[in-house]
């Protein structure tokens, strides 16, 4: 336990002298909330809703005069832009977000779908047109015809969402998004600590150094496991805030993550145990990811040779959250909840949901550890090896 | 004391070491020689408990180290072919105390004898800095001082002087006669002849892994008929068609 604690400690103080695990951890911190609120500026939908900035074409004292000022004017949807050099390139520079022409009654409205603010406006543009065209029809009807316009509607359409009926939240962005968020984070957190306190320490030689000391092989182990299981759960902690801030910062990453506006901005919430069933399975997770890097630490033989596999352990488990990412979780047998890492990207999801049973959460907890334990006897039997130094 | 007997070993179907006996006397320097590939590396690994003899035993200070490695390690200061390996992002005291408390010692037993091999190896200048920087002759003292921090009866020094400027040669073999004053057990694999010259008393010579000759310098020289260590080695090695 001496050894242990030792081990450790000089283990934690180098890391945190290592300026890489500062840029690791910290800059996330930094660089989410900037990049969301950077995205932010570029989706605010709300900017688009009125004074849009358009190119307006008509000839002037004609029909098209009076419709323009009825249907975008007086509605203070558009903002009328000088041409600069010509509608197509002002459209294209993105100087104006659409071009609108008028000709005897016929609206053309021109956008830029390459751009994401043009596309947006156009749409805007056109759902107005056509509500306005809609309700100049039916009051014309009514006026001239005397038609109740509501007994002539062949059916009525009413759009419910299940979370605005229940009112319970919908996490189902959430639950598209967060698997991949977490084990990405996970997977990734501990990968160069791992590489140099394992296969560094043999690359450089201080490994041989620290067999020929009193220090247990175990204890040299777990040290090294811990220090490494502990700066993993600091990056996805840290990278957690980094987006909480990011939500805090830009409204529009919020509303993204939490069903959109158009939705109805529902939030996400969870219950108390959902949160427990969520830090159990990332902490499992977290420790089956740090005993596949223990193990592949101890078996590479150059940082090098580390680097290349445990990016792939990063990769696969990011592609497998991606192709899963619209997944139905609902009828996935308890079954699968053995096959590692997919088993925790589907209870992140089933949690998120709502629909995660305690089987499921216990079968994705004693799987992962039932891995960890048998990665950590190969690991344990490696470093018992006299082929772990020989190079 | 170091006593080795009639160890083997073998790395696949490639036998190494092939059952070789010697001893290394306490209050003594033995010189380890041979050349690249003879076997003086992986002895020095089988005597330090990294790797296990095939056949054979080894014993240092009466301890097995077979059958009591960590307390065959308590006795033992090992230091590896050229050995710099450090780590940068500590401090000389740092890594020199990380490796005493490692050995058993306490903060203050650690830190008196941090001072004295400090004094001894001259490091006062750069003991508190980073090991980051640091040329190959302070990355080579601050090695030694980690290796021998626990006051071992029994040091293993595999080429010690590998790549070091004459001023620390000078401090690392001053070091080295030192210890034999102190009465230690010290065995030195190196293919330094001028090293053998100034250090040694016995010297064990290596070839595909057998002994090849074993005793005094004195007697090993007077037997070849000659002054110079390294005309001696050659003789030898051609004798024994080694050359």
């Amino acid at each position: 336990m001496r050894d242990f604690k030792l081990i450790l400690k000089k283990e934690m103080l180098d890391i945190f002298r290592d300026k890489r695990s500062f840029v690791m951890l910290f800059v996330p911190v930094l660089v989410f909330p900037l990049m969301y609120m950077l995205m932010g500026t570029q989706l605010d939908k709300e900017e688009l809703k009125k004074n849009i900035p358009c190119i307006v074409e008509y000839a002037p004292g004609s029909i098209d005069e009076e419709l323009y000022e009825t249907l975008f004017e007086s509605t203070q949807l558009v903002r009328r832009t000088a041409i600069e050099k010509n509608a197509t390139e002002d459209l294209k520079n993105g100087n104006v977000y659409a071009v609108i022409r008028l000709n005897n009654g016929q609206i053309t409205i021109t956008y830029n779908d390459a751009s994401t603010k043009s596309a947006t406006a156009g749409q805007t543009l056109i759902t107005a047109v056509e509500t306005a065209r809609q309700l100049s029809l039916y009051e014309t009807i009514q006026t001239e015809y005397h038609v109740d316009m509501a007994s002539v509607q062949p059916f009525q359409l009413k759009a419910v969402k299940l979370s605005d009926e229940t009112g319970e939240a919908n996490n189902s962005i959430m639950a598209s998004i967060a698997p991949m968020m977490l084990v990405m984070m996970i997977m990734s957190g501990g990968v160069s600590v791992a590489v140099d306190l394992f296969t560094g320490e043999k690359e450089r030689g201080t490994f041989e150094s620290l067999m020929t000391t009193q220090a247990s092989r175990m204890s040299i182990l777990m040290a090294k496991f811990t220090a490494t299981l502990f700066i993993s759960l600091l990056g996805m902690l840290l990278s957690i805030l980094a987006y909480v801030i990011s939500f805090l910062c830009s409204d529009s990453a919020w509303t993204m993550l939490s069903g959109g506006a158009e939705t109805g901005g529902a939030k996400v919430s969870l219950s108390f145990a959902q949160i427990l069933h969520l830090v159990a399975v990332c902490l499992v997770l977290s420790v089956f990811a740090v005993s596949l890097m223990t193990m592949i630490g101890l078996h590479a033989k150059t940082v090098k040779e580390a680097q290349s596999q445990m990016s792939l352990i990063t990769i696969f488990p990011t592609l497998l959250s991606g192709l899963t990412m619209f997944m139905e979780s609902a009828n996935i047998h308890a079954a699968a909840m053995w096959i590692p890492v997919f088993n925790v990207i589907v209870s992140i999801k089933m949690i998120f949901l709502g629909t995660a049973e305690p089987i499921h959460i216990l079968f994705t907890v004693l799987s992962s550890l039932l891995y960890s334990v048998l990665m950590w006897m190969v690991s344990v039997r490696m470093l018992h090896s006299e082929k772990l130094l020989q190079g | 004391m170091i006593e080795v007997s009639n160890v083997c070993k073998s790395f696949g179907k490639t036998q190494v070491i092939q059952n070789i006996s010697f001893t290394a006397q306490s209050g003594q320097i033995t010189g380890f020689i041979g050349a690249n590939g003879s076997g003086k590396t992986t002895t020095m690994r089988l005597i330090s408990t990294i790797l296990h003899p095939d056949s054979g035993s080894i014993c240092v200070d009466g301890t097995d180290v077979i059958r009591d490695p960590n307390g065959a390690r308590r006795h033992m200061g090992v230091l590896f072919g050229g050995d710099v390996s450090l780590y940068n992002r500590l401090t000389a005291w740092e890594n020199i105390l990380y490796f005493a408390k490692l050995q058993g010692m306490d903060e203050d037993q650690a830190a008196e004898r941090i001072k004295v091999l400090s004094n001894l190896l001259d490091m006062e200048r750069f003991l508190f800095k980073r090991v980051q920087g640091f040329s190959r002759g302070m990355r080579q003292k601050v090695a030694f001082a980690k290796s021998i921090v626990h006051d071992p009866s029994t040091i293993l020094l595999d080429e010690p002087s590998t790549g070091l400027d004459i001023y620390s040669i000078r401090d690392v073999q001053d070091f080295i006669l030192t210890c034999k004053e102190q009465g230690k057990t010290v065995l030195v694999s190196t293919h330094n002849m001028h090293e053998i010259e100034r250090l040694c008393d016995n010297l064990v010579i290596i070839a595909n892994g057998r002994i090849i000759r074993n005793g005094t310098k004195r007697e090993i020289l007077a037997g070849e008929g000659t002054d110079d260590v390294m005309e001696m080695f050659f003789r030898i090695a051609e004798g024994s068609g080694n050359a």
